[in-house]
């Protein structure tokens, strides 16, 4: 949790500090239709028993699972198990694949749950969440006064995240750190786009709001911009 | 100028992860899993004996009973809880377009609503016939009950088994959809059978027996169709 926090902090602060910043990380090709498209193929090929298709399966669905769980490199014996049970998981139920459905958001409800499980048996997300928060500020910041304002933009930005109702949390972290797009979290989260897509509008506005940017300030400063 | 080398931290983290793959793919080779074909003719045969067997176990118990009531009535009631059950069935067996089944507000919607609409059928097509809702002192429900249990059991059972380990988000709240569906199927073929219309004897022998399937289906599919237990694997290599 505190990783999402810490990203989606700095990437306020760059924004605020730089917004070309922010403009070319979205341009960016990430392409995560595109893998999705791929991961499909590849599951509906592996369901009808091309043993091969599995590799195809692995390097869609493995680059984005420990991202999904937010993890980090100190812990990634737990996130190398994970993303190992969420595709023997897969593997195991291939035959109840049915053409044509995303396998991403299957994939990682398969890993959110068995992460939740683990969390629950280990009982040590504290401890993994300060260790996240150390890990994060330490590789991204160098200057002394970034790294302050970092830490208190993460502080705010927890808080926050901690006292909003936890469909908006869950709703933010998928589309936010995950990257999914709002019809890939509706199915995730077992509701509609339009509810993902109001669950997510609220948490920005309680976290720019706790960051001293609310919602209409931002929108009167991008209003003056395009006039 | 000469190209540098990655830092020995990726050299090994790319290298830990190829180890993973590896280790995955010999796993997964080492633990044979059915195809989807494999699965399906395995899948039509389970659903042949629980179609068969609450069928059979329905014609044991007497097959339909028009007995006192009109045929209209028969042929009303019938009609209208089996397109009733064909909905709920839709709704709470289907998987919908996802693979992570409907979402928890139309299960929580099947669930809640199919007693009532059930039971709301037949009570209005009851009353549009005189005599229809008397009590029957000797039918308190009793046999309606048990009838009901019998009949929802195997095909309960039956759909659990073969959604075992499946549902990584809400295995209760699916396991009660399979319950209510299959529950509605059962008070097709007992409203087929019963002509008692009283309002207490159908709480009794038709509701209740609904309400302990879709309870009895929660209980079970909570560790029937959730996630597997995650197997031993290479933690620490």
């Amino acid at each position: 949790m505190a990783a999402v926090v810490g990203k989606f902090a700095r990437g306020l602060v760059v924004s605020a500090a730089d917004p070309s910043a922010a403009v070319a990380r979205q341009a960016t090709p990430a392409s995560p239709a595109r893998d999705s498209e791929q991961a499909d193929a590849a599951m509906e090929r592996y369901a009808q028993g091309d043993e091969a298709a599995f590799a195809s399966v692995y390097d869609s669905v493995a680059p984005r699972v420990p991202d999904y769980l937010f993890l980090q490199p100190r812990v990634r014996a737990i996130a190398d198990d994970l993303l190992q049970q969420t595709l023997l998981q897969m593997h195991r139920k291939r035959g109840t694949y049915a053409a044509g459905l995303p396998v991403l958001p299957w994939a990682f409800a398969i890993a959110r749950r068995l992460y939740i499980d683990e969390c629950r048996r280990r009982k040590t997300d504290a401890l993994w969440s300060a260790r996240d928060v150390g890990e994060d500020d330490q590789k991204a910041w160098a200057l002394p006064d970034d790294e302050v304002a970092s830490r208190e933009a993460v502080r705010l930005v927890e808080a926050e995240l901690s006292r909003m109702p936890g469909n908006q949390r869950v709703a933010f972290e998928l589309l936010k750190v995950d990257g999914l797009s709002h019809q890939e979290a509706a199915q995730m989260l077992g509701t509609t786009v339009s509810a993902v897509k109001l669950r997510a509008f609220r948490a920005y506005a309680a976290i720019r709001c706790v960051l001293g940017r609310p919602l209409a300030a931002s929108a009167a400063v991008k209003h003056r911009r395009e006039v | 100028m000469p190209k540098s080398s990655p830092p020995i931290s990726e050299r090994s983290a790319g290298l830990a992860q190829a180890q993973l793959r590896a280790q995955v793919m010999e796993l997964t080779a080492r633990e044979p899993s059915p195809t989807r074909a494999q699965l399906s003719r395995q899948h039509r045969f389970v659903l042949c004996i629980v179609m068969l067997v609450p069928l059979l176990v329905f014609m044991a118990w007497g097959g339909i009973r028009v007995g006192p009531r009109p045929d209209r009535l028969v042929l009303q009631t019938a009609l209208g809880s089996t397109v009733l059950a064909i909905g709920v069935a839709i709704v709470g067996i289907g998987r919908g377009r996802s693979m992570l089944g409907r979402p928890r507000a139309w299960l929580l919607s099947q669930v809640l609503l199919t007693p009532v609409l059930l039971l709301g059928w037949r009570v209005l097509t009851s009353a549009r016939y005189p005599n229809m809702m008397v009590q029957w002192v000797d039918r308190p429900g009793l046999r309606c009950f048990t009838l009901s249990l019998i009949l929802a059991l195997v095909p309960l059972l039956g759909l659990l088994w073969l959604r075992r380990g499946t549902d990584p988000v809400h295995p209760r709240l699916t396991a009660a959809a399979f319950g209510a569906a299959v529950g509605a199927f059962a008070w097709v073929l007992v409203d087929l059978w019963c002509p008692v219309g009283y309002v207490p004897h159908l709480l009794l022998g038709h509701v209740l027996p609904l309400l302990l399937s879709i309870a009895l289906s929660a209980l079970l599919g909570s560790r029937i169709i959730a996630l597997g237990k995650p197997t031993p694997t290479l933690v620490g290599r």
